[in-house]
């Protein structure tokens, strides 16, 4: 960090204050009163905060601990579900409390960088695609995607109403036991930004209603698994 | 059914025997341990429940030992051994004991209770470790009050959401939450959500903004003070 004067680079006063920044700027901070007075600042907000807010919205242990149980009646566990994918600190905590049932003594929680593998959906050619038509014409914008041992149909042809329309979705496992993944949280995205969230019914279906054409995202957690399905353009 | 007709002394004697076969993975029956737990919760039948203690005091206590969030614990066994039996207790009421049709579902909920104690415990020492000393000793020396406890929770979410309103876009809002309520550092939040930020540098520059809007808030100034 070596800015002509404060305010440049400020970005490097945040490392500091988190205890990422190098040693030298580090110390080019603490050497530079108006640098360390914003750092304090910049401090004390943040544990004023954090201190007040430190995992306000989080669920119970217990309330986790049904849900991974099963014991929890479905709009609660949709509402964990949700919160769960979202929440490295229960997401964590979940995969330390799957290990300790599974009575497996020696094996270690996992820490934050490996709670949740992403993977991206391959579409598949339509040829080579099953016959899975959510509306039963020919091409009715049906569009088949496969993850793993995971196949995702999903609709987007259906006609507008009034500008907006609906996004229908299937999934089904190899396995054939979609019905453990009820309640998995399946998220509605525009670039960054969340559109819409639904779950999974015992049956693998799940929908978004109300959509405007744009070119969305379809993310599914199923598990520690986040399957990803890019460039779904809807209503064009 | 046979189990129900048996005394509390016969049923004990029979269960340690299912116990022991249960924990050598051999083939068993749960009807006598069963029994002695439904007594103890759907009857409120005290003897029972001393027994269900005593059956399974042991199994407890080793998996609190086995819990990784034991070592960080300042109690010793006996202590959050108890606490897992008070948690069960409240947990598993008359009304709910339907959802336990087996020995080994009690035993997998007993389990969970451990889980659920010591992780209460690891969740508050690390929310001790944001507070000054001063307002946690504060805090031990104030009254129970469940009006206030509640009006706090309340604060927290008003807090929230006026912390929210200040923001721009999904990556402040992530920003604010993985790091003001989950004290997730810069680089836990990249590595949380590579999509968002690609390089930690995206990370303090977003996190950046974040402090500089609620600075300027007034209505975070409200709640500071």
């Amino acid at each position: 960090m070596h800015p002509s004067h404060p305010g440049e680079n400020r970005d490097d006063l945040i490392a500091y204050v988190d205890g990422e920044a190098d040693p030298a700027t580090a110390e080019e901070i603490r050497g530079n009163p108006a640098w360390a007075a914003e750092a304090v600042d910049y401090a004390t907000l943040q544990g004023q905060l954090q201190q007040r807010l430190y995992r306000f919205d989080c669920p119970s242990s217990m309330t986790l601990g049904d849900y991974e149980l099963g014991l929890l009646a479905p709009e609660e566990r949709t509402q964990v579900a949700a919160h769960a994918t979202e929440c490295p600190r229960c997401m964590t905590e979940l995969r330390t409390l799957r290990v300790f049932l599974a009575d497996e003594p020696d094996a270690p929680p996992l820490g934050i960088g490996a709670r949740v593998r992403s993977v991206v959906a391959t579409l598949l050619p339509a040829p080579l695609s099953p016959v899975v038509r959510l509306r039963g014409n020919d091409d009715d914008g049906t569009r088949t995607y496969r993850a793993g041992d995971v196949t995702i149909a999903l609709d987007t042809g259906a006609a507008l109403v009034g500008g907006r329309g609906t996004i229908a979705g299937l999934l089904w496992r190899d396995s054939g036991d979609a019905d453990t993944l009820a309640g998995s949280v399946v998220t509605l995205r525009a670039g960054n930004d969340v559109i819409q969230r639904t779950a999974l019914d015992d049956l693998g279906n799940f929908t978004f209603d109300d959509l405007a054409p744009a070119t969305y995202v379809v993310e599914l957690v199923l598990g520690d698994v986040r399957i990803r399905i890019e460039n779904v353009r809807f209503g064009s | 059914m046979e189990q129900m007709s048996l005394s509390l002394a016969e049923l004990i004697a029979r269960c340690r025997e299912e116990t022991g076969r249960f924990l050598r993975h051999e083939p068993t029956t749960d009807g006598f341990c069963y029994e002695i737990v439904r007594r103890a919760i759907h009857d409120a039948d005290q003897p029972a429940w001393d027994a269900v203690f005593a059956q399974y005091h042991g199994i407890v206590v080793a998996w609190v030992r086995q819990h990784p969030a034991w070592p960080g614990t300042n109690e010793d066994a006996d202590y959050w051994t108890n606490r897992v039996f008070e948690r069960f207790w409240a947990a598993v009421t008359p009304e709910r004991f339907a959802a336990f049709p087996t020995i080994a579902a009690i035993l997998r909920y007993l389990k969970m209770c451990t889980h659920s104690v010591l992780l209460d415990d690891a969740r508050a020492r690390s929310h001790a470790r944001l507070q000054p000393l001063s307002e946690q000793i504060a805090e031990r020396a104030a009254m129970p009050d469940t009006a206030a406890h509640t009006m706090s929770a309340m604060g927290r979410a008003a807090l929230w959401e006026a912390i929210r309103a200040e923001l721009q876009g999904e990556a402040e809002r992530q920003v604010a939450h993985l790091c003001l309520v989950l004290d997730l550092k810069p680089r836990e939040v990249q590595a949380t959500r590579p999509d968002l930020f690609p390089t930690v540098g995206d990370v303090y520059r977003v996190k950046r903004n974040v402090l500089d809007r609620l600075k300027r808030s007034a209505a975070i100034q409200d709640f500071r003070e």
